[in-house]
């Protein structure tokens, strides 16, 4: 028997809303832990240390990779970025481009992304 | 003590036939309590375990299994811990005996993975099995986030590829003596390495299959086994524990952290130690994953050394998954860790299937399982009984 279910959700990131809102425009919002000074991007909703006081921040947006996977059709690593005391997994978007540095890259439709825009490495430097 | 009084498994694989997960649970369950000397009334409860209601759109699953069962007034439920199911809803049935508020529990482990679904539609359920936020909506696969463990793990351990896929080829080669296996396939190291990249260093052969299947066990309270099943095998140890879900919170992504405090939990329990383990069931979802685990788990003092020494093999110190494990008996999710316990305990008693029976008489058996990359973690420790 065949039998297609179409299910519309509306979803919401709740305390996390600054961080999908930021990824829609490129900002990575970060959070950085009141306790102990930790800066988690994902924003962790509870800081390692216990601490659930956390205020927001926005980190430049250049990350460095540390683990990269590459398959046929996406390419994923675990990227630190700039500010940050966490590592994240990350979609490649031109993952043709042979670099250990990228940058959070908008995304304005569909489901919220972590996406990376490698950059060159002269290109970075500049 | 809690005895694992009855056992069975029905094939893994991927069904044509037409028949669906109530049949495959009904079926493991009945050949469980015949295994058992039991009949459905001699059972005070019924766990269920099943990853998730995508696959058969049956929410609150034990309640329809119960009533195909002829189990309505037993006490019912469904236990999900991702990969780690299986186990947790072993674990929910210990403590049941043990808390004296059932006598004899069944226990199935049931999914259907692989036929309702297409494997694209799969692959995107299962992103949304570890930070659904983070990992599944940015498009992650279970394979990437495994395969950037294992890229760590590599870079840490000097693991290669070769070493990987020889796992791959080793527990295929056990499926050969596994009749309910999916994968029974004699292939050789290149083979692994010629199939096709799924998400680097994994390719195709070194991934787990989506299969269908169940799988029950009966458990009983030490004078609740009825006195024609002696010398069943008991479970004297029960652990579990748990990981942060993102990867990059851990302190160290390459290490299955989580492993390490449930087996230090149910060697506690059992008043064993690694070292008292004769044979084990891995949950080797990937082929890497099984060497990560058996480091994680403190099986060896060097885990790489010994797997090219071939101390994992069937003949050597430490035989690993002579059921295939995942890689070659296949992986309904909800029903792996059910089937390890019940494969445990099979070796244990000395019947499993003939060409796959640990010849030198094990005493004890170690289950090991997990949800997410090792976010979710259980262990089963099971010790022979008395004859
Ligand atoms: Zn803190």
């Amino acid at each position: 028997m065949d039998y297609r279910l179409v299910l519309d959700y509306r979803l919401s990131a709740g305390r996390l809303t600054p961080w999908i809102e930021g990824l829609r425009i490129g900002k990575a919002r970060a959070h950085c832990c009141g306790e102990c000074g930790r800066v988690s991007f994902p924003p962790e909703r509870r800081c390692s240390c216990g601490s659930i006081q956390t205020k927001w921040m926005t980190l430049p947006g250049s990350a460095t990779i540390l683990q990269r996977s590459d398959g046929p059709e996406n390419s994923f690593a675990l990227a630190r970025f700039e500010g940050a005391d966490t590592l994240t997994s990350v979609r490649l978007h031109n993952p043709e481009i042979q670099s250990d540095r990228g940058r959070l890259l908008a995304v304005p439709e569909g489901p919220p992304a972590q996406v990376l825009a490698l950059v060159k490495p002269e290109a970075d430097a500049k | 003590m809690v005895l694992v009084a009855g056992v069975a498994l029905t094939s893994f694989n991927r069904r044509k036939d037409g028949s669906n997960f109530r049949d495959w649970a009904e079926s493991a369950v009945a050949a469980a309590l015949a295994d058992a000397k039991m009949e459905p009334g001699d059972i005070d409860a019924l766990v269920v375990a099943s990853e998730s209601d995508f696959f058969t759109l049956q929410l609150n699953p034990a309640s329809v299994i119960a009533g195909d069962l002829g189990l309505v007034g037993a006490a019912t439920m469904r236990v999900e811990g991702g990969g780690a199911s299986g186990q947790l809803a072993v674990h929910a049935a210990v403590h049941q005996i043990l808390a004296g508020t059932a006598q004899r529990v069944a226990v199935v482990g049931v999914e259907a993975t692989a036929s309702p679904l297409s494997v694209n539609a799969v692959t995107k359920l299962y992103g949304y099995s570890f930070d659904a936020w983070s990992d599944g909506m940015t498009g992650s696969t279970a394979t990437a986030l495994y395969a950037l463990s294992a890229t760590a793990y590599m870079a840490r351990s000097g693991a290669t590829s070769e070493d990987f896929a020889q796992v791959a080829v080793q527990n295929r080669q056990n499926a050969r003596h596994n009749p309910n296996a999916h994968l029974p396939l004699d292939t050789t190291v290149d083979d692994v390495l010629a199939s096709p990249v799924v998400s680097s260093p994994y390719r195709r052969l070194d991934c787990s299959p989506l299969s269908d299947g169940a799988a029950a066990v009966i458990l009983a309270a030490g004078g609740a086994v009825p006195r024609r099943r002696s010398g069943a095998a008991r479970i004297c140890g029960i652990g579990a524990a748990s990981d942060h879900a993102n990867l990059g919170t851990r302190i160290d992504v390459d290490r299955f952290s989580a492993k390490t405090k449930a087996m230090q939990r149910a060697c506690a329990m059992a008043g064993l130690t690694a070292a008292d383990v004769d044979i084990a069931e891995i949950y080797d979802a990937y082929s890497g994953a099984q060497l990560q685990g058996l480091e994680a788990l403190g099986l060896s003092s060097d885990v790489l050394a010994e797997h090219r020494a071939g101390a994992f093999a069937p003949d050597g110190r430490l035989p690993i998954n002579l059921s295939g494990g995942l890689l070659g008996q296949g992986a309904p999710v909800g029903a792996v860790g059910v089937a390890q316990v019940a494969t445990c305990a099979l070796q244990l008693e000395g019947r499993y299937h003939p060409d796959a029976q640990c010849g030198s008489a094990p005493r004890h058996a170690l289950a090991d399982t997990h949800g997410g990359v090792a976010t979710t973690a259980a262990v089963t420790l099971l010790s022979a009984g008395e004859a």
